[in-house]
């Protein structure tokens, strides 16, 4: 019987000590000789972003001898848990690279600092490369908290040109009261008018806030500190997206289909027209062979919200930033820089072309010219910015989505009337909001 | 062997240790929170307010909604895995030639990572694509296909089923090894008194797993209670609120809406359920020594 | 009732049974294999057919494309980027965190349920139901806490930091069912071989082991298959995409290629299980010899 017991103790021994000499050899080891570690988390992006990043970063990393850089990706669902608990803990990146739209949280959070506190002159030369309208997509509060890459912008519209034609049609639809009768006219045994997407997928949502601003909506009121999505732009917005269900000319069910579904659908020639941000063009219709093109999203008839219209929507979803527990901000600054020269900046725009690209030069390149002329043409012209405002972006945003699109799905199952269902919301979010203040 | 000694404490003590050790920090940090108003964007918020946190979940009427709807999740999904699990599980435990095959396929739904098992039935319970509605269809017990994961009516008890999908397997097994246990000579016994299968199975051999059956029972409930990943990736709690349980709204709070005073409220809630449920299995079905 | 009717009675019943029970079998199989079979003749499928109204049961044109592109080949222009899967990387890390953490469970789940069955010491109960309480804190609740944790342990980003989590995660589990199936075992036996000058080690590893272990091997599986798809944790506590285990290098995947393409993503999923799929058909094996020798039968 004592043997037993001695024989178990020194198993448990043995495994505890193991466990300790493991855990001691895990430790992270410490700079060496004047060489600096940056730390960087990437989160998610499309897969050919997600290669050149490294790639990239890998090049940096051997250009610098000092700089030592420990670069890890990460899918882009687990951003902000990952985020949190990592500078709980004390252990976040130097550099993480993540949405616009979480810059009010982690910067009242006080995760990320401000890049002009580090070097004002270096981060202001980087407008010399850059559109001026993404650059100051990132700045809060007066500062600039991040360096973005690029941009998405929403609504967009996809059609397909030979389901258009066969229909009578040789333009696409310009407003929305087009849109529901193109929809309706283009449905067909074969295919479905359009696909609509309705799921709580935050780029979901994003889409449709994006044809709310087109009406003159606003999610808050800045002034006031108000959620007004429960006016009449995101009203009549929702009021579309319902119309459209109900005449049961969209492709699937919005509600359990998101915008990967709805991709698939369009590229599989299962609907005739999609709704979507400017990564329409993605590089998995690459081997599908159809005759398709994209436009803006078709406007309101009549502008129906209390604010300015905003042509568009748009968030940089790959933006470098630095948070505050870094121990040499000046190292991480100087792989932002890196990434802010035109030979990387233009990677979006040479290899990615989903993304509208914030280097300038990417403008006079042949591959972006041959996927989006539009594009081009309209930046050529001054105008592809105009009135392009910034997805809804305040202290506590990601904490009022989830209700605006319960909202949203209420009013699509017809389960709340549109306005009623976007009234409740908005009176929760308000609390959320306010909480904040 | 009930004499007095000290050698259970030697085997269980350093194990025992070891789980304390992970387990209570992460237990006393979340009593603790439940008791402060913390919001993590706000500064200062991580403070003690007695019940204040408490007052304020239970006066929210979509939460109480969710408490409830959580213990109809575990109820639901419990009882049919231990059903199914029950059947299949004795079925298994024969010599009949067809387990062969049957003991060699039956793990795979668990082996799928709940990600995989959730993109799955996503797409064979879509409501045009869906391969579900298309033999329900051409079986004539549906006019025309549903969606079932996208009206309300429909959603929440699609992803208990997926859930069961996923859970039958194992209950099964964790059963049928249990049912190998049973002595032969109890069951010839059995046989000779004249008993038919039913009788046998509920007088001899489900008295006999009893132990088992109940300890199955527990981890099943709280399984059925941790598997959130399926709503999460098939629904997001959705549509509109339908398929939202403690874990993934806990899941939301943590991830988006940052209220981790209720979180811990809300965790303390989803423990009392289990620790309720356990409770009632044991004293239902726990062998009496 | 005559003799004769009596016959053909249980005649009917001796044909009918067989019948009876092969039905029921193939409908369990048939339960538990379509999903997994769908997303197989899925992954068969060329694109063009995947969305086709009716549906098709089998592929008009079977392509192995999309199992091809998981290893970079073919795929039109940038696809092969997309696509590709190193998944024998992911696999790896997954079968090395799985297999050690399932020893260190199986042994102290079996040393502890042979304490917590045999002996009924005082506050026995309390202190089992308070190991199962530990697993009822829901999984979100908790991350934060076992982050900083892992964190200042200095384990970040280290497959040991996935075994020591998945090991004190799953020990209640495997403590509490190793208790019931030696609860099982009848105490006599071992008793026996004590007065037959056994001491009690020789008795555990005489009586209980072998007695025992389809019990502690299903503990084994149950532990292993939890640990193998285990998700949060793994997808939060480790940081290099080298150090990646199956579950999250597959989600990535699933998230990353970003459209409703099931063919790409059966693909995908059923490289990743098969490696498991022959690791358990093996198994199952020795289960069946276990179980037809008799060996648990008192």
């Amino acid at each position: 019987m004592k043997k037993g017991v001695g024989l178990f103790l020194m198993i448990t021994m043995l495994l505890t000590f193991s466990t300790a000499l493991l855990m001691a050899n895990g430790q992270q080891e410490a700079d060496e000789g004047g060489v600096k570690t940056v730390r960087v988390w990437k989160m998610g992006g499309t897969p050919m972003e997600t290669e050149f990043f490294e790639e990239y970063t890998k090049k940096f990393d051997e250009e610098n001898e000092d700089i030592n850089i420990e670069y890890n990706y990460f899918y882009g669902q687990i951003r902000v848990s990952k985020i949190i608990s990592g500078f709980k803990a004390g252990n976040i990146a130097d550099v993480v690279v993540a949405f616009g739209q979480d810059i009010p949280d982690f910067a009242g959070l006080r995760i990320i600092q401000p890049l002009d506190d580090i070097d004002k002159e270096l981060v202001e030369g980087w407008k010399d490369n850059m559109v001026e309208e993404i650059y100051n997509v990132t700045k809060y509060r007066g500062k600039q908290y991040a360096l973005p890459t690029y941009v998405d912008m929403a609504p967009f519209l996809a059609y397909n040109k030979d389901m258009l034609a066969e229909a009578g049609y040789d333009r696409p639809p310009r407003t929305w009261s087009e849109l529901k009768e193109y929809a309706k006219n283009l449905t067909t045994d074969e295919h479905a008018g359009i696909a609509i997407q309705a799921t709580k997928t935050p780029v979901d949502l994003n889409i449709l806030e994006g044809i709310a601003y087109n009406n003159g909506g606003r999610y808050v009121d800045e002034e006031s500190g108000d959620i007004v999505f429960n006016g009449p732009g995101f009203a009549d917005a929702l009021q579309l997206y319902v119309d459209l269900v109900d005449a049961g000319v969209t492709a699937g069910n919005p509600i359990e289909d998101n915008f990967k579904n709805g991709a698939t659908y369009f590229a599989e020639g299962k609907a005739a027209m999609w709704v979507g941000m400017s990564w329409l063009i993605t590089p998995w219709y690459a081997d599908s062979e159809l005759n398709w093109g994209a436009i803006p999203f078709p406007k309101p008839d009549k502008v129906t919200g209390d604010y300015p219209v905003a042509a568009a929507v748009m968030d940089p979803t790959a933006a470098l930033m630095i948070t505050t527990q870094s121990e040499n901000p000046e190292a991480a600054l100087r792989y932002l820089d890196f990434w802010a020269q035109p030979e990387q900046l233009t990677l979006w725009g040479r290899e990615e072309i989903a993304r509208v690209p914030a280097a300038k030069k990417s403008y006079e390149l042949d591959k972006l010219k041959e996927f989006w002329p539009e594009w081009v043409e309209s930046y050529n012209e001054g105008t592809l910015f105009d009135g392009a405002v910034t997805v809804p972006r305040f202290n506590g945003v990601t904490s009022v989505q989830p209700e605006f699109g319960n909202a949203v799905q209420n009013a699509v199952l017809g389960v709340k009337g549109i306005q009623e269902a976007l009234d409740d919301a908005a009176s929760v979010a308000q609390e959320n909001y306010d909480l904040m203040k | 062997m009930g004499k007095k000694t000290y050698i259970p404490f030697v085997l269980i003590g350093p194990v025992y240790l070891l789980i304390m050790l992970f387990i209570a920090y992460p237990v006393i940090e979340i009593i603790r929170i439940s008791f402060t108003s913390w919001h993590f964007l706000i500064p200062n918020s991580d403070v003690f307010v007695g019940f204040e946190t408490y007052k304020a979940v239970l006066n929210d009427p979509l939460l109480i909604k969710i408490i409830w709807r959580t213990i109809l999740w575990m109820l639901m999904g419990t009882a049919f895995s231990l059903l199914l699990g029950l059947a299949i599980g004795y079925f298994l435990s024969f010599d009949y030639p067809i387990n062969r095959v049957l003991r060699a396929v039956i793990i795979l739904p668990w082996i799928l990572p709940p990600v995989v098992t959730a993109t799955i039935w996503q797409w064979m319970l879509n409501g045009k694509y869906g391969v579900i509605n298309d033999i329900l269809v051409r079986m004539h017990l549906i006019p025309e296909g549903v969606p079932w994961l996208a009206q309300l009516s429909t959603a929440f008890i699609a992803v208990n089923m997926v859930l069961v999908w996923k859970n039958v397997p194992l209950v099964s097994l964790l059963l049928s090894a249990a049912f190998q246990g049973v002595p032969e000579d109890m069951l010839e016994a059995a046989k000779i008194d004249g008993a038919n299968g039913w009788q046998r199975f509920w007088r001899i051999v489900f008295p006999y797993i009893k132990g088992i059956f109940s300890s199955v029972a527990v981890i099943v409930s709280i399984w059925c209670i941790q598997q959130f990943t399926i709503i999460w990736i098939a629904t997001q709690g959705g549509p509109a609120n339908a398929t939202h349980i403690l874990p993934t709204y806990i899941y939301q709070m943590f991830s988006q809406n940052y209220q981790f005073g209720k979180l811990g409220v809300l965790s303390i809630f989803n423990l009392l359920i289990l620790v309720i449920t356990a409770i009632v299995y044991l004293r239902l079905f726990r062998k009496q020594h | 009732m005559t003799t004769a009717g009596w016959k053909t009675l249980t005649n009917l019943k001796k044909k009918t049974r067989p019948v009876l029970i092969n039905l029921f079998g193939i409908a369990v199989i048939i339960y538990c294999l379509f999903p997994i079979l769908w997303l197989f003749i899925s992954s068969l499928k060329p694109k063009s057919e995947l969305f086709d109204l009716p549906i098709r049961y089998f592929a008009q044109n079977p392509t192995l494309d999309y199992y091809g592109r998981l290893f970079g080949l073919g795929g039109p222009g940038g696809q092969n980027i997309v696509n590709r899967l190193p998944f024998l990387i992911y696999l790896k890390n997954s079968f090395f965190v799985a297999g050690i953490s399932v020893i260190i469970v199986v042994f102290l789940s079996a040393v502890a349920g042979y304490a917590f069955s045999r002996y009924h010491f005082r506050g026995r109960n309390g202190l089992l139901l308070s190991l199962i309480v530990t697993r009822m804190l829901p999984g979100p609740a908790i991350m934060l806490p076992v982050y900083v944790m892992i964190s200042k342990l200095g384990l970040i980003d280290n497959l040991w930091s996935l075994i020591l989590v998945h090991t004190v995660f799953g020990l209640p589990m495997g403590i509490w069912l190793s208790t019931s199936f030696i609860d099982n075992i009848p105490i006599e036996l071992e008793e026996a071989a004590i007065i037959d000058g056994c001491s009690r080690v020789g008795a555990f590893f005489r009586i209980i082991l072998p007695l025992g272990w389809i019990g502690l091997a299903t503990v084994g599986i149950f532990h292993f298959l939890g640990s193998w798809s285990e998700f949060a944790f793994a997808s939060i506590l480790i940081e290099s995409q080298k150090l990646r285990t199956a579950p999250v290098g597959l989600a990535e995947f699933i998230f990353n290629i970003q459209s409703a393409q099931f063919n790409q993503i059966g693909a995908a999923a059923i490289t990743m299980s098969l490696p498991l799929i022959v690791l358990f058909m093996m198994i199952q094996k020795q289960f069946v010899r276990g179980f037809v020798s008799g060996s648990v039968k008192g």
